[in-house]
């Protein structure tokens, strides 16, 4: 049967993107006359100082907004009338007022936060699509903060984010609570979304971390737990929203300059060169010469011209790598724009752009070397491009209904350059969507609909296209200030012409009890599904003796229910501040006068049963296939704490999981009650941070353990465990930061999939400041 | 100094936390690379037979009609390194249980070769039966990918010691998918 194929201009895509959204953009007629204002500065009560990005929202509505960097902050466009309003940042506790706008006039309204020992956020964007208190969601949320991420020398996003409890990376894809272990480059089971767009590629539904600007990041939400009910495909294990900082109200230009080198191995026998550092140092015959090293420059600028915000980077990484293959040279730019046209009503455009071509290691040569590759192999290397431009339209039309424009184009191109492969591909992924937030009374009223296309011309996948329409709804009930309640839904239907079409019904039910502040009790149950990718039913490739073929027969999702009851505690100091009792009167405050602790304490156990979910098959060749039916279950415990006023940041997470196949499947060679292949049953992550004075030491250890089964290859390859140490130790000096840092410190060597060494030690020095 | 002491007890703790260094060059056995499978013998061992072994060829002998371009075709094959052989296969084995190991590639030709005795060399080498994926189609042999690291399994052939008599050419050659 001949397929018809009908392929979209993004080029098209986005004129017609920009004319939609100049229509629903435009200004209003002024109705500040019949409408008030609420504005004023948002301090740190204990030294005075501007607070620069905190949360204003007039509870009960959909109205909000941020404080600049002087502290100040708007909301315009109010109807007359009492209201609550609360100011909330990060690391700062919560404040509320009552006020009484008045038409025509400005209601001015300060205020002053208290700093707490608890640095978690107050608000989120990611669960249920909307802004969210963070102890009302039904399901698993930890957020890393921007601390966090300055505060590490990284080139990606993912190096920080394997630091938070049940996450795991390999070879750049999710494994979140064991969801993916290791998917071959083609299938997320964890949507990654850049400021609620998606950030999956069309083809392969890889993560392109080297897109994301790390200087640039706000924050990043990471949702646990099955998010199709208002996500769709991909969300089946969770999501993770990276969030982008908004353009500076006043001209500030940042920088950042790393350098660094990687150590030789613990081995001599694996010094595979002469080119590390260290080795030539010690031999002082002979001078240093295109050593391995890696090189970082990042330069970014954000202003406001009249009502339109602008923030513009440029980023260079280059490397050497550790071993033979491993080198890379990448750009990478972005611009954020955001334009207030009216009160309530932002329109953000965001672009960007990266360029990265890189060595290629499919496998290593052999356990005796390591980190050389078969010689036939040596240089192989990959061009690849990509780019998306993302925009979010939002209104808040009055204070109980807004509505939010999505859409955006992200492509990729890629080409191998191997020895015995030339494939290539270049993928479309467009997507548009409409959501609208309602309140009324006791519920909030999420709804929406999305469509998604996605058209590959490639070597490796031939020419193909997928459609996929939705249309959602959730609910979220406060019966009292209490209980709340979710229930919600999402319609999916995915197409690929000639091929096949599926539907999936994604239902999710929440509930959230707090019986005590401080304390709140959740559970969770929903649907989760993800299509299969372009790549997993296309693929046809030959490279390095492996074959992978097309499965025709790859036409339904793979589906997965999921349940989860979880706590969420917070533990402070009985005392602020500190008493001037002695140890004999009561040896117990004494102590908590001294260590002022303050603790967020988050468990969870989970259980999600698979249905077809997709893995890959091994006969004469290699195939994605079905897997009938598995299961993966288990534990997670975090403790976030602070200890002596903040000289100690602790932050700590496990995770137990029970990932297991429940149906013999020969072909996927599989047995009933085999562990999943590529997971680690016990996770550990632990981070520990001293301030004092200028001077910051950071140390992170992550630990997994063994994987039990790997894909039926190189069985009786040797396995370990993996137990990462890094150290960093920063000197601030005014506005800028010097850093050092030492990545795997005790040169560990591990494995995450057969044949591929992962990073030796390394040592980095990063400068960065603004002005 | 409550904190200095703090500081020095944890990192001192944290250092202390060592592990070893994960993998160490010691090669482990490597995993077997190739393909192996089950032979079934039909009809009687001719008494002219000198050996019978499972041939592996990279290459599909096209467009050859006679015995001495065959001769030809498997020489230059063994001289450039495309074919390689099993052990020989005991005499009147009815069933055999065979392994070769290769490197990653594809071949096309997986064969139970017959070789005559020395009196009969004349006949030439013949082919007994090859490897056919699908068994309702014996229209050409298929070929056979080796990945890395695995034996690949169930290359199961069957051996018609009638088609000793039977003429070149052999069959017509399939385009690979």
């Amino acid at each position: 049967m001949k397929r018809f194929i009908y392929k979209i201009n993004p080029v098209v895509f986005f004129l017609a993107l920009i004319v939609i959204t100049g229509a629903v953009a435009k200004p209003q007629a002024n109705q500040n006359s019949i409408h008030g204002k609420i504005s004023g500065t948002v301090l740190d009560n204990k030294t005075g100082r501007p607070l620069y990005g905190a949360n204003i929202v007039i509870n009960e509505t959909v109205l909000g907004t941020a404080s600049n960097q002087t502290g100040l902050y708007t909301i315009e466009n109010i109807q007359p009338g009492q209201y609550d309003v609360t100011a909330m940042m990060i690391g700062y506790e919560r404040m509320a007022e009552q006020i009484r706008v008045l038409p025509g006039q400005t209601t001015e309204l300060n205020f002053s936060l208290t700093p707490t020992v608890i640095e978690q956020p107050n608000l989120i964007v990611t669960a249920s699509k909307r802004k969210q208190l963070i102890e009302n969601t039904p399901v698993s949320v930890e957020v890393v903060g921007r601390r966090q991420i300055q505060n590490r020398s990284v080139t990606q996003l993912d190096e920080v984010l394997q630091n938070t409890a049940g996450f795991g990376v390999t070879d750049g894809q999710i494994d979140l609570r064991g969801s993916t272990g290791f998917s071959w480059a083609a299938g997320s089971r964890v949507l990654v979304m850049l400021d609620g767009h998606p950030m999956i590629t069309g083809d392969g539904g890889a993560i392109n971390w080297d897109i994301i600007p790390v200087e640039e990041v706000e924050r990043v939400e990471i949702v646990k737990g099955a998010g199709s009910a208002l996500y769709g495909s991909n969300a089946m294990a969770g999501m993770i929203n990276i969030i982008t900082r908004d353009p500076s109200a006043k001209p500030v230009t940042r920088y950042k300059m790393g350098w660094g080198f990687y150590d030789e191995p613990a081995y001599s026998g694996w010094r595979w060169t002469d080119r590390f550092l260290t080795h030539q140092l010690f031999d002082l015959k002979k001078l240093p010469e295109s050593p391995l090293t890696f090189e970082q420059f990042r330069l970014s600028h954000s202003r406001q011209i009249g009502k339109v915000g602008f923030l513009l980077t440029l980023g260079r990484n280059r490397s050497s790598g550790y071993q033979q293959n491993g080198n890379f040279s990448s750009w990478q730019a972005m611009l954020k724009t955001k334009i207030r046209f009216a009160p309530q009503k932002i329109l953000t455009i965001l672009g960007n752009w990266g360029l990265n071509n890189h060595g290629d290691t499919i496998m290593w040569q052999n356990q005796e070397s390591p980190m050389t590759v078969p010689p036939e192999g040596l240089g192989d290397w990959v061009y690849y491009e990509k780019g998306n431009i993302q925009v979010t339209f939002q209104h808040a039309v009055n204070k109980k209904l807004g509505y939010t424009l999505k859409a955006n184009i992200y492509r990729n191109n890629w080409q191998n350059h191997f020895h015995d492969n030339l494939d290539w591909a270049i993928t479309d992924r467009m997507a548009t969507e409409a959501q609208a937030d309602y309140l009324m009374g006791r519920h909030a009223l999420t709804f929406g609909s999305e469509v998604t296309y996605h058209y590959t011309e490639s070597a490796i996948y031939s020419n193909h296209q997928t459609w996929d329409f939705s249309v959602y709804a959730e609910d979220e009930l406060k019966l009292s200030p209490i209980w709340t309640f979710t229930f919600g839904t999402r319609y999916d239907y995915h197409n690929i012409p000639g091929i096949s079409s599926d539907r999936q019904l994604s239902p999710r039910l929440g509930m959230v009890y707090k019986p005590a502040a401080g304390t709140s009790l959740r559970l969770s149950a929903g649907r989760g599904f993800r299509a299969p990718s372009i790549a997993e039913v296309f693929a046809n490739i030959s490279v390095s003796g492996f074959h992978v073929v097309p499965n025709l027969e790859l036409k339904t999702a793979e589906r997965a229910n999921s349940f989860e009851i979880g706590i969420r505690q917070i533990l402070l100091s009985p005392s602020k501040s500190k008493s001037s009792l002695s140890f004999s009167d009561n040896p117990v405050k004494w102590f908590f006068d001294r260590i002022n602790p303050g603790f967020l304490f988050d468990a969870a156990v989970f259980w999600t049963e698979y249905y077809n979910m997709i893995e890959v098959s091994l006969e004469k060749e290699i195939k994605f296939d079905y897997l009938k039916r598995a299961r993966i279950r288990g534990i997670e415990c975090r403790v976030q704490g602070n200890l002596f006023q903040g000289f100690i940041n602790l932050n700590l997470g496990y995770t137990y999981l029970d990932p297991v196949n429940l149906e013999d499947n020969e072909k996927l060679h599989y047995y009933a009650g085999q562990t999943l292949n590529y997971r680690s049953r016990h996770r550990l992550v632990t981070s520990l941070e001293f301030h004092s004075g200028r001077l910051t030491f950071g140390w992170d250890y992550r630990y997994a353990s063994r994987i039990e089964e790997i894909f039926p290859i190189y069985l009786t390859d040797e396995r370990v465990p993996m137990h990462v140490m890094d150290a960093r130790l920063i000197l601030a000096l005014g506005s800028i930061q010097i850093g050092i840092e030492g990545k795997n410190i005790r040169n560990y060597h591990y494995t995450l999939r057969q044949r591929f060494l992962e990073p030796v030690r390394s040592y980095r020095l990063t400068l960065k400041g603004e002005f | 100094m409550i904190r200095i002491f703090i500081l020095l007890l944890l990192t001192a703790l944290l250092l202390s936390c060592y592990q070893g260094n994960g993998l160490s060059p010691t090669s482990p056995q490597d995993e077997e690379t190739g393909i192996s499978g089950h032979i079934t013998f039909i009809g009687e061992w001719p008494d002219s037979t000198r050996e019978v072994q499972v041939a592996v060829f990279k290459n599909y002998p096209q467009g050859i009609t006679n015995t001495d371009s065959l001769l030809v075709f498997v020489i230059s094959a063994f001289l450039g390194g495309e074919l390689f052989l099993s052990d020989t296969i005991p005499m009147f084995s009815t069933e055999y249980d065979y392994s070769i190991p290769l490197e990653p590639d594809t071949y096309a030709w997986v064969l139970v070769i017959w070789y005559p005795d020395i009196i009969n060399y004349r006949e030439g080498v013949k082919e007994l039966g090859a490897y056919y994926a699908d068994p309702e189609d014996m229209d050409v042999p298929s070929p056979v990918r080796v990945m890395p690291g695995v034996m690949a399994p169930d290359i199961d052939i069957t051996a018609d010691f009638s088609r000793i008599n039977r003429e070149l050419p052999f069959f017509r050659v399939r385009e690979e998918h």
